[in-house]
């Protein structure tokens, strides 16, 4: 296929196999330009709720003392597996049935786990980029959640997922958490030829900015955490903050050639890409202007919020698909290795369970191709393989069954004879 | 076991087949077939765009018709000129003054198509409707699809650009500027400045804009002296939604198609929204979900279909019906089996059937003559 398409002059399919998104509309005005002065007087700055205090006590309404349904929706683990367009929709679905008065999404995803100087990554994977099917999650926030209000609140964010917060309007941060790790995005155009490193790179870029135009945020903004070679720096004209892809403004944030931008949870809030910082959803909410609020709970369990009883259970169940995938596959390996006549049949089960799972369950599949096992299709070719040899153990051992016992038969007519089908 | 072996060279022969030079040869065919009878457009049209109210409700016979066709994918592939053409009958079937909206979802493909788009694109403009590109991914050949629109709106997540002409992960230096002037003239066809087509194919090229303050019209030039840089001497250019709206080379920025209509200025009661662009994509779309289910399921059939049985005449007979199927496929979806899945060109697979039948009409004399 690869030489077909080579042959075939290509105009130029992206390679970008897993890539590309869409996400919760807002204003269409760049969210720094305008923001930080709307929401964030330099007094405002840090991330104690004391600083936002007069706005929760103004805002409080006293006639409403249980405060608003706060469904929390969390987005946790690896992005593209645990947070999902199924679990998307779940959320979706539930948001809707229920109707709660803000939906905070919390996003927690961590390809690496340390700071830099011992930097991990992250062992139980790392996140897969998937445009379409991630604009697609995108569109579900948006399109289906119209007229709902909806924030994000980033307890974390190191690689792909990064562009889910940056989606959002109303971003706020906890304490300590990060904007970073787009530099993963460098991985889908890391080609030779510099025309098509051109062409991919900017491609997979604007691709990934189309979160940060769906957010309000300047795309500059992103082509600097996705490109190296890009610098970044802002500064205030009046109350508004303009950037640069440079590093002449007042406040630098990237100023190397070498290095991707990232903010952490401070600076982010200090440039207005965060409205603030909260530990806990009780201090988010204070921010937010509520004194009082309930978080919508799950119906099957009430000590749960309805948001994470979805994402536990969506996590659980794809994990349980993946993990019962493996198990019957590492049995299939080691009885084959043990004994290969013997065991074929309990290997042909085992594949036929795990085609059944993984067709099933598109994140335990995407889990399973990034572990280097082999596809649907090859499956499904040794499935057929031991199947053809079952048929012709069956027919062998019924021959000669019926030769020693009954003589009857018909003489081994129709296979084995080198003349042709005919046979005897 | 000789005509096991002789079934398992045929398999091989037949597998080694699929010549590149024969796909090229033969892959502008997919587009030639007559497109749907326009008389479906009528039928095909359910839903009303807006509340019209008033008499203009009453006179749905006489409103214009909004046609969207999704167009995703591969360009050559899944993303066919077919389906364009077949939208541009059913504008034609009825009269001028139709909108038509290519709703572009798409990371490029096949160059070999773009005569074809051409046609039917600009066969949709010369019939005196309206045409609209909605850009929801627009890279390379998506990119170059769009440029025909006399308008562009993007989804806030939209992105267009990066032409290119690449194959593999290389440029394709050959006839490197005759490309480059081609995509500039078909920016020109949409009524933009050809510099930004150029910047969008080759890194070299730049581009950068001035906007007129007081009449706000915008200049491009294809040097850096202008106040707004697009893309330097390092870059392609590709869109985004903002950055291409100020420099008008979007009309407007949309995600719903409501906002769309609105931001199109459709007139509320003229127009109704035809489902025939959706219907024609969602087809589409079944037949090369199938076809990516079944063709595998054929060849597996055709490699191993009756092995198991030891006899060669059940093999044969596998065999014979997994080609049947694979030449039935190549009518239904031409452009999948030579492009997406590898599969012999319909000759070779006439042949190997051919060869198939005679070797299964003389094992059945053999196994009649050996019977009697």
């Amino acid at each position: 296929m690869a030489l077909m398409r080579r042959l075939a002059l290509t105009l130029a399919v992206l390679a970008l196999p897993l890539l590309a998104f869409q996400a919760p509309p807002k204003k269409d005005t760049t969210k720094p330009a305008t923001k930080p002065a709307a929401t964030k007087p330099a007094a405002t700055k840090g991330t104690t709720p004391g600083k936002a205090a007069a706005k929760p006590a103004e805002a409080t309404a006293p006639e409403a003392p249980a405060g608003p349904r706060v469904y929390v929706a969390p987005f946790k683990g690896i992005w593209g597996l645990d947070i999902h367009p199924e679990l998307c929709q779940k959320f979706v679905d539930d948001i809707k049935f229920k109707k709660p008065d803000l939906v905070v999404f919390t996003l927690d995803s961590q390809d690496l786990k340390e700071g830099f100087y011992t930097a991990e990554r992250n062992e139980d994977g790392t996140g897969v980029f998937e445009d379409d099917s991630q604009r697609r999650m995108l569109k579900l926030l948006d399109e289906e959640l119209r007229g709902t209000p909806t924030l994000m609140w980033v307890q974390d964010s190191w690689g792909f997922s990064t562009l889910l917060a940056f989606a959002f309007e109303d971003m706020y941060m906890k304490p300590g958490a990060r904007l970073d790790g787009l530099g993963r995005i460098a991985e889908r155009y890391g080609v030779e030829d510099p025309q098509v490193l051109a062409k991919f790179r900017e491609a997979v870029v604007a691709i990934a900015n189309g979160f940060f135009e769906v957010g309000g945020y300047d795309i500059m903004i992103g082509r600097a955490m996705m490109r190296p070679e890009l610098k970044l720096s802002a500064s205030w004209k009046g109350r508004d903050l303009v950037w640069s892809q440079d590093a002449d403004g007042t406040w630098v944030v990237d100023g190397s050639e070498k290095g991707f931008a990232a903010f952490d949870a401070e600076t982010a809030e200090d440039l207005g890409l965060a409205d603030g910082s909260a530990s806990d959803l009780g201090e988010l909410m204070f921010l937010r202007g509520f004194r009082e609020f309930q978080v919508v709970p799950s119906e099957q369990e009430p000590s749960m919020g309805a948001g994470e009883k979805i994402s536990t259970d969506w996590t659980k169940a794809w994990n349980r698909a993946f993990e019962q995938a493996e198990e019957l596959w590492q049995e299939s390996r080691s009885k084959l290795q043990l004994d290969a006549g013997k065991y074929t049949d309990l290997a042909k089960r085992n594949y036929e369970k795990i085609v059944e799972l993984l067709e099933k369950n598109n994140a335990a599949y995407t889990k399973w191709r990034m572990t280097r096992h082999p596809d649907l299709n090859q499956l499904k070719d040794q499935i057929e393989r031991w199947k053809q040899e079952q048929i012709a153990r069956n027919k062998a051992k019924k021959d000669s069954q019926g030769g020693s016992g009954t003589g009857g038969g018909r003489g081994g007519r129709g296979f084995g004879s080198p003349g042709g089908p005919g046979g005897g | 076991m000789t005509q096991m072996t002789t079934v398992a060279t045929l398999l091989a022969s037949l597998i080694a087949m699929a010549p590149a030079q024969t796909v090229l040869a033969q892959s502008t065919s997919p587009s030639t077939k007559p497109p749907a009878p326009a008389k479906s457009s009528a039928k095909a049209t359910t839903k009303v765009a807006a509340p019209s109210g008033g008499k203009a409700a009453d006179d749905a016979e006489d409103k214009k018709q909004i046609f969207i066709l999704p167009l995703e994918g591969t360009v050559g592939i899944q993303l066919r000129a077919k389906d364009m053409h077949t939208i541009k009958d059913m504008a034609n079937a009825a009269g001028p003054g139709q909108i038509v909206i290519i709703k572009i979802n798409s990371n490029g493909g096949l160059v070999l198509e773009t005569p074809e788009i051409q046609a039917a694109l600009m066969g949709i403009r010369d019939g005196g409707h309206r045409l609209v590109a909605w850009i929801e991914k627009a890279i390379s050949g998506g990119a170059f699809t769009a440029m025909y629109a006399p308008e562009i709106y993007f989804m806030k997540t939209g992105s267009m650009g990066s032409i290119t002409r690449i194959a593999g992960q290389g440029w394709v230096e050959q006839g490197a500027q005759e490309w480059e002037d081609a995509v500039a003239r078909t920016c020109e066809m949409g009524g933009r400045s050809g510099y930004v087509g150029r910047a969008m194919v080759h890194a070299e090229d730049l581009l950068s804009y001035d906007v007129d303050p007081d009449t706000g019209k915008v200049t491009f030039y294809d040097t850096l002296e202008g106040e707004h840089e697009l893309s330097n001497a390092k870059e392609n250019l590709t869109f985004n939604a903002s950055n291409a709206l100020k420099c008008k080379f979007s009309s407007g920025t949309a995600d719903t198609l409501d906002d769309l209509l609105a931001a199109m200025g459709v007139p509320e009661g003229q127009y109704e929204v035809s489902e025939a662009g959706n219907k024609v994509f969602e087809k589409w779309k079944r037949t090369c979900e199938q076809c990516e289910k079944e063709v595998p399921e054929l060849f597996r059939q055709y490699q191993l279909g009756g092995t198991g049985t030891g006899d060669g005449m059940v093999v044969l007979g596998k065999r014979i019906d997994a080609i049947k199927k694979l030449l039935e496929w190549w009518k239904k979806a031409p452009e999948m089996l030579r492009y997406e899945m590898q599969v012999p060109e319909p000759e070779q697979l006439e042949q190997q059937l051919e060869q198939l039948k005679y070797q299964q009409q003389q094992a059945r004399k053999q196994r009649d003559g050996a019977g009697n």
